[in-house]
């Protein structure tokens, strides 16, 4: 009996492996000649568990959008995307399984290939309101920007965001000019404070 | 809190919407009928050796809503059929179907279609034609145009008609039902539902009211009841809808016998 303990008691003394620090981006977004734009800090750790990937997007206006890709295991991996302080709207992709969609302690298991059928954009939509209504307009409002950006495919993270889009609220926002982005170790407001937030959701369980 | 323990935990939340639905089944609908077809029998078992044992007694019964309006021609008023099924252990069970209902006050208010009622709970569906897709300010835009409302208690589960094959709708069916109706339930629909589709093949009772059943099972196969059933007259009084035990399930308007005049 003695023996196990002392082996446990070794490797619970024992250094562990250093967690390599947080890879962190930081984009600024606007339009050429245009208002003010947005900002986006983009965090990744790895471990051997898995890859995290928390984003922010902060807008002119203030308003704030994260987006968390989490693997709690080899087969399971949970994206969350969440408007403000607001509750999170998360799909948990498990191997062999429908997507599980869960809003607002309610929930629905989601064939991919059904997206498109009108009940399933519909009750995706209600799912959505449920958390908060203004997410589907900001989940238009990513896609917009993303073929305004003229990106081919949306980050892996964002798949919450791509299966809001199928509920087909109208964005709010209109592609106008030259959309630029520049990416930087940049400092003050509202940078310091973007990095802080996505580090502290990084290193939630 | 992102563990494998939350995750099974809210798979097993129910999706629902939520929305509590301001008009009842019957809300609407006019409040007086004339009788069209009227049938009762009574369901008894009999085999060798096996005295005559009542199963259930069943009566079916079609309407013709009297919409108090002039304007209307008799064979454009609504109709409502009522299935009612008393097994012999006491278990009560109606299925309805509302045809040709009234023109809604508003293009996007759904009208009462299709209902189950039991003791003290009901599945009714709800439909929305493909009027005009007005916004609805409540619902996002995905949810507009033609639609069918599951609805249990303050349970509403939106359901496009084209869409009931779909994997996705199926399995948020069942877990709207799961909800819905109790183990026991469902055996009682699936029961009394056996002794009617043999009731239709030998005494061609009509089964439309069980048109329900495609969308709240779609897939699924109901087949007759198996077992030496027969058919015959009643021997006591017919079932009656507006009678006490009945009347909860079936709100049964006033019905009168013979043909309307106009």
């Amino acid at each position: 009996m003695a023996l196990p303990l002392l082996l446990l008691l070794r490797v619970l003394a024992a250094p562990s492996a250093p967690v390599p620090p947080p890879d962190v981006r930081m984009i600024r977004i606007f339009v050429e000649g245009g208002a003010a734009g947005g900002s986006i800090v983009r965090a990744t750790r790895t471990t051997p568990s898995g890859t995290t990937v928390v984003t922010v997007l902060e807008g002119p206006k203030k308003g704030r959008l994260f987006v968390r890709r989490s693997q709690p295991d080899s087969s399971t991996a949970v994206y969350e995307v969440r408007l403000n302080s607001r509750s999170a709207f998360t799909v948990t992709r498990r191997t062999g399984e429908p997507l599980l969609v869960e809003a607002a302690g309610l929930s629905m298991r989601l064939f991919e290939a059904d997206l498109n059928r009108r009940t399933v954009r519909c009750w995706i939509g209600l799912l959505a309101a449920k958390v908060e209504p203004a997410l589907l307009a900001a989940a238009a409002d990513i896609r917009t920007l993303k073929d305004w950006a003229g990106q081919e495919k949306a980050d892996e993270s964002f798949l919450p965001i791509w299966i809001l889009g199928h509920a087909e609220e109208p964005a709010t926002l209109t592609p106008k000019g030259k959309l630029r982005t520049e990416e930087g170790a940049f400092k003050g407001d509202p940078w310091d404070g973007l990095v802080r937030m996505v580090l502290d959701e990084l290193g939630k369980p | 809190m992102r563990t494998g323990a939350r995750v099974s935990l809210a798979a097993a939340t129910l999706f629902l919407s939520g929305l509590a639905r301001a008009n009842g089944f019957f809300d609407d609908l006019p409040r007086r009928g004339y009788i069209r077809d009227d049938v009762s029998y009574d369901v008894v078992r009999r085999g060798a050796g096996v005295d005559r044992t009542l199963v259930a007694t069943l009566r079916y019964m079609k309407l013709v809503l009297d919409p108090s309006r002039r304007d209307l021609a008799g064979d454009l008023w609504p109709e409502r059929e009522m299935l009612l099924i008393q097994h012999a252990s006491g278990e009560k069970i109606i299925f309805e179907r509302i045809s040709k209902p009234l023109e809604p006050r508003h293009p996007e208010d759904p009208q009462p279609r299709s209902r189950i009622g039991l003791d003290g709970s009901a599945v009714e569906i709800f439909v929305r034609g493909s009027g005009p897709a007005t916004p609805d300010v409540s619902r996002p835009s995905a949810c507009a145009g033609s639609f069918a409302f599951l609805h249990a208690g303050s349970r509403e589960l939106p359901v496009a008609p084209e869409d009931l094959e779909v994997p996705t709708v199926r399995m948020g069916i069942t877990q709207f039902l799961d909800a819905a109706l109790s183990p026991s339930d469902r055996d009682l629909i699936e029961r009394s539902v056996q002794i009617v589709l043999r009731a239709s093949q030998s005494r061609s009772l009509p089964a439309g009211t069980l048109e329900i059943l495609k969308t709240l099972f779609p897939g699924k196969t109901f087949a007759p009841s198996s077992e030496g059933l027969s058919f015959e007259a009643p021997q006591g009084k017919p079932l009656d809808p507006a009678d006490g035990s009945w009347h909860s399930a079936t709100e049964a308007p006033e019905m009168l016998a013979g043909i309307p005049l106009y």
